[in-house]
């Protein structure tokens, strides 16, 4: 139950290194002027980031998980949040009890 | 809109999140105790650190003594994204206070971030709408991050309900909010091929910065072609 010192130690470390990559950004912009090109290119951020982050988890792990995304994507385009959320959920249950 | 109202518009955006968030961070808990961190200890990571992400691996790579410089590298590697969503959020702070910025930081999520730049996108980004939701995920975090570190090993196996999927599928959810013309899907494909790619060749999370360099290097180019057309034209062979 006790915080052992070394464990508090990397707690702190990685604390420190997270804040600096969170304040990193707001920090770089608050220092640059940007270009037309240079926009376009933070305009696509949100969007490349977010797949970056999100497409090797759903097309990498296997079958189910995989078409269950590609069917949260159809429905996402029409659909509220929650109704993906629980559609993909359900999707990959079930397809993890039917495929390999 | 008042303050209040945009902190509570804030944390309701973001309740899709919260719902989604709850098991996982009880997975977290239980497996930061089964890794041999103590309850206290688990609670102070998920308080300070707050990143799902980096905190899964960070655990993983938790021994017996853990590896400090490579639990470092890690953190840096795993959250180096967060500098490209503070730069891209930055634009939208207008309304923020420098202390409300750089304080509204530590906040920084991806989905607290996938938020407020679709709030953005749609109006204005109040302070009090980007701590609503900012908080609302901070408190579900650690609330759930601590009963499972109280529950331990009694709580079931997430996969069993398709919990562990939840993420993925709230993020879907928010990407297609993003939709707007063929140059998003250009994007979109250029940073899913690249990223997937990458995440099988090189180990470690170096994937996500690979992908978004190349939807960010296609959206930068598509729109350098579609603002010159005289340009381009003179570079082909006549």
């Amino acid at each position: 139950m006790a915080l052992d010192p070394y464990n508090l130690l990397l707690i702190a470390l990685v604390t420190a290194v997270t804040l600096a990559t969170r304040l990193g950004g707001a920090l770089i912009m608050a220092r640059v002027q940007l270009g037309l090109s240079a926009k376009a290119a933070f305009e696509a951020m949100p969007v490349a980031v977010m797949t970056a982050v999100l497409a090797p988890a759903a097309l990498t792990q296997g079958w189910p998980e995989a078409l269950a995304a590609i069917i949260a994507v159809i429905v996402g385009l029409w659909a509220p949040m929650y109704v993906v959320l629980i559609t993909g959920m359900v999707c990959v249950v079930l397809f993890r009890m039917w495929l390999p | 809109m008042s303050a209040r109202k945009e902190f509570a518009a804030g944390a309701a955006a973001i309740s899709p999140v919260l719902a989604a968030a709850v098991p996982i961070a009880l997975l977290f808990g239980t497996l930061s105790v089964s890794k041999g961190l103590s309850v206290a200890e688990t609670a102070l990571m998920s308080m300070t650190v707050f990143a799902g992400a980096l905190q899964f691996v960070a655990i993983d790579l938790w021994g017996d003594p853990a590896p400090l410089g490579l639990l470092a590298f890690t953190a840096l590697v795993v959250n180096i994204r967060h500098v490209l969503m503070g730069a891209s959020l930055g634009r939208s702070l207008g309304g923020f206070s420098p202390v409300q910025k750089y304080a509204g930081m530590f906040l920084l999520t991806d989905e607290g971030w996938a938020f407020a730049e679709q709030r953005a996108r749609r109006g204005t980004l109040t302070p009090a709408f980007y701590f609503g939701s900012g908080l609302a995920l901070w408190l579900t975090w650690n609330t759930g991050t601590l009963a499972g570190a109280l529950l331990g090993a009694s709580m079931g196996d997430p996969a069993a309900f398709g919990f562990d999927f939840a993420f993925t599928a709230v993020f879907i959810a928010i990407l297609t909010g993003f939709w707007s013309n063929w140059r998003t899907g250009a994007v979109l494909l250029a940073s899913g091929a690249v990223s997937a790619l990458v995440k099988l060749a090189v180990p470690g999370a170096w994937y996500i910065m690979a992908g978004a360099a190349a939807g960010i290097v296609v959206a930068a180019v598509l729109h350098a072609q579609d603002d010159t057309p005289d340009e381009t034209d003179r570079l082909m062979p006549s």
